[in-house]
């Protein structure tokens, strides 16, 4: 080693805790003169790598961009195909969904036995075998006593429309009787020119109809849904980890999360609302039946049903039992009164004690957010869409939720 | 080229060659602090929930920013963690191996990951995660209780020697202080 390279080395020594300067020998300008030529070599070299590496970072961005394009473009198409495969398989998807939400319900209440040491297997098909029982016995019960109750509903439609009518012309007249001024608006004939431009009666009938000629395909629908219950709550923590392990390592933790939020966020809710439906039109039926109108078990648990439509439901749900009440209850024109009582009461009972208490903060929508899902619901899946709006829109949002923040974090990353 | 299997299909058909035996994982556990008092029957109920991962070489286990899930075990291979300094260079942490674990802090918040772990080997991990905790602690809350506590223990050990390594710094920093003065 020679001498000018030792002394060049000791001037870079990190141990060398003070800075003395270069020895006067290596203030030659000659070597001053290599050592800057040496400099700009090394920095044209730095220069010249640092452009190439520039070159590949924007070739292998605008390839990554391309990929994640063809990516979101491809999951995006891939989404509209399952949406289209769940509405075109949409009475399948049906037993499957029924036979998901008992099992989800249900899960605490065997996960709790199972601590208590009991084997899965055996309370899961003790259950399955008591749903079974229940849903046939129950169900043929139910089902008769609903076809029944609807069929006569049906038959008692043109004298209840009369009775209707009569009670409507003689509230009318009393009505311009108290208030001249409009004696020359004929309030009837404008709802009945409503409700024949909507064509509600049109629509009401065959729906009632229908439902006696579906009394089949429920039945068998009653026995397939336990036995699908059976199996997810058996298999209900083998499948969930199945499913996660089938997850590519890049998709995995946030599917685990998006997995998790779903649960928590739902899974209350669900349970909640089922609760609450419960209750409400048992409370229903305990107060058309007091009230003395007739179909209360029917019309009870519509009213309970319709409390699961935001804002419309209570109104929707109140008036099959009102035009009841108007063909006649033991109370008279009081009856009309007491099912609105009734309603708003229900209303009361909800929103004070069962929905904080039960429902509570759950989901988060936006009251223009739900009228909207609602409303989107109902036009593309009926009912069902008017049942079922609110959760999905919630799941959806868990779902651009966790999405939105794994790939804020990926950018970043 | 590293081979990669990183889709469904190669998730559902992966060979997994040797699996580990019981033994062998509940060994492992033991050795990881959070787990380190829990006996046999709750170590096998820790496995039941938790996940086996396979990575190639090359591929990244966590990313830094995400948010965190929870935690990895190593039960086969090496990783090699780094993070990127404000300036956008990336800086060498440590490379870990068989036995040894990672993201411990992300069973208690979804912070995003402070670094990014890449396998350098063909790897075998095994997850523990936030969901899986928030289920034990439904359904047997003693095991969950000795977790957390085990959890708690950690962080508060860390939070000591990181005061420790404050108060040195701020020793060394008054030190040059005072000569900076005297000078």
């Amino acid at each position: 080693m020679s001498e000018s390279t030792c002394e060049a080395e000791e001037l870079l020594d990190p141990t060398q805790t003070k800075f003395v300067g270069p020895p006067e020998h290596l203030m030659d300008d000659s070597i001053l003169a290599r050592l800057e030529e040496h400099l700009r070599i090394t920095a044209a070299s730095v220069s010249t790598m640092a452009q190439q590496n520039m070159e590949q970072m924007q070739h292998f961005n605008a390839l990554g961009r391309t990929v994640r394009l063809v990516a979101s473009a491809t999951s995006l198409g891939a989404f509209a195909i399952l949406l289209v495969v769940i509405y075109l398989m949409r009475d399948i998807f049906a037993l499957f969904a029924a036979a998901f939400l008992i099992a989800y319900m249900m899960d605490p209440v065997v996960s709790m036995f199972e601590r208590m040491g009991a084997n899965r297997t055996l309370i899961v098909t003790m259950f399955s075998l008591l749903l079974l029982g229940l849903a046939l016995l129950g169900g043929l019960y139910l089902v008769e006593g609903a076809v029944e109750q609807v069929s006569n509903l049906i038959d008692n439609l043109p004298a209840i429309g009369q009775i209707v009518r009569a009670k409507l012309y003689e509230w009318e007249t009393l009505f311009k009787s108290r208030l001249p001024s409009f004696q020359d608006i004929d309030i009837l004939a404008q709802i009945e020119s409503a409700m024949s431009q909507y064509g509600i009666l049109e629509r009401i009938v065959p729906t009632a109809a229908n439902l006696g000629s579906n009394v089949v395909p429920i039945l068998t629908g009653l026995a397939i849904v336990p036995f699908l219950t059976f199996f997810m709550l058996n298999s209900g923590h083998r499948v969930r980890k199945t499913i996660v392990e089938a997850v590519p390592n890049r998709y995995f933790e946030p599917t685990l999360v998006l997995m998790d939020e779903l649960d928590r966020q739902l899974g209350q809710y669900i349970r909640s609302r089922v609760i609450e439906t419960t209750i409400l039109s048992v409370l229903g039926m305990i107060g058309l039946q007091l009230l003395g109108i007739r179909f209360a078990v029917l019309l009870g648990i519509l009213l309970g049903l319709a409390n699961l439509i935001p804002y419309f439901g209570p109104v929707l749900g109140t008036i099959p039992p009102v035009l009841v009440a108007l063909s006649g209850s033991h109370l008279g024109d009081w009856g009309v009164m007491g099912v609105i009582g009734l309603s708003l009461l229900l209303q009361f009972v909800d929103n004070a004690l069962l929905f904080p208490l039960v429902v509570g903060k759950s989901v988060d929508l936006s009251p223009v957010s739900t009228i909207f899902v609602v409303l989107v619901g109902s036009e593309f899946f009926g009912l069902v869409g008017l049942l079922l709006a609110v959760p999905i829109a919630a799941m959806l949002k868990v779902v651009v939720q966790v999405v939105y923040q794994e790939a804020r974090g990926y950018w970043k990353s | 080229m590293p081979k990669r299997l990183d889709g469904i299909w190669g998730n559902i058909f992966r060979h997994e060659g040797a699996a580990e035996t019981e033994e062998d994982l509940i060994n492992t556990l033991q050795g990881v602090p959070i787990f380190s008092e829990l006996g046999t029957r709750e170590l096998k109920s820790i496995l039941q929930i938790a996940h086996h991962r396979h990575y190639e070489p090359d591929e990244p286990i966590v990313r830094e920013g995400q948010p965190s899930a929870g935690m990895y075990i190593i039960l086969q291979g090496e990783v090699h963690i780094t993070r990127r300094s404000p300036q956008g260079l990336e800086i060498d942490i440590a490379d870990m191996q068989k036995g040894d674990f990672f993201g411990d802090v992300g069973l208690l918040d979804n912070a995003p990951r402070t670094a990014t772990v890449t396998a350098t080997t063909e790897c075998k991990v095994l997850g523990f995660f936030r969901p899986e905790l928030f289920g034990l602690m439904e359904n047997d809350p003693k095991l969950a209780c000795k977790v957390l506590l085990k959890l708690a223990q950690v962080v508060a050990a860390r939070l000591r020697f990181t005061d420790t390594q404050l108060e040195r710094f701020a020793e060394i920093a008054n030190r040059a202080a005072i000569e900076d003065n005297s000078r």
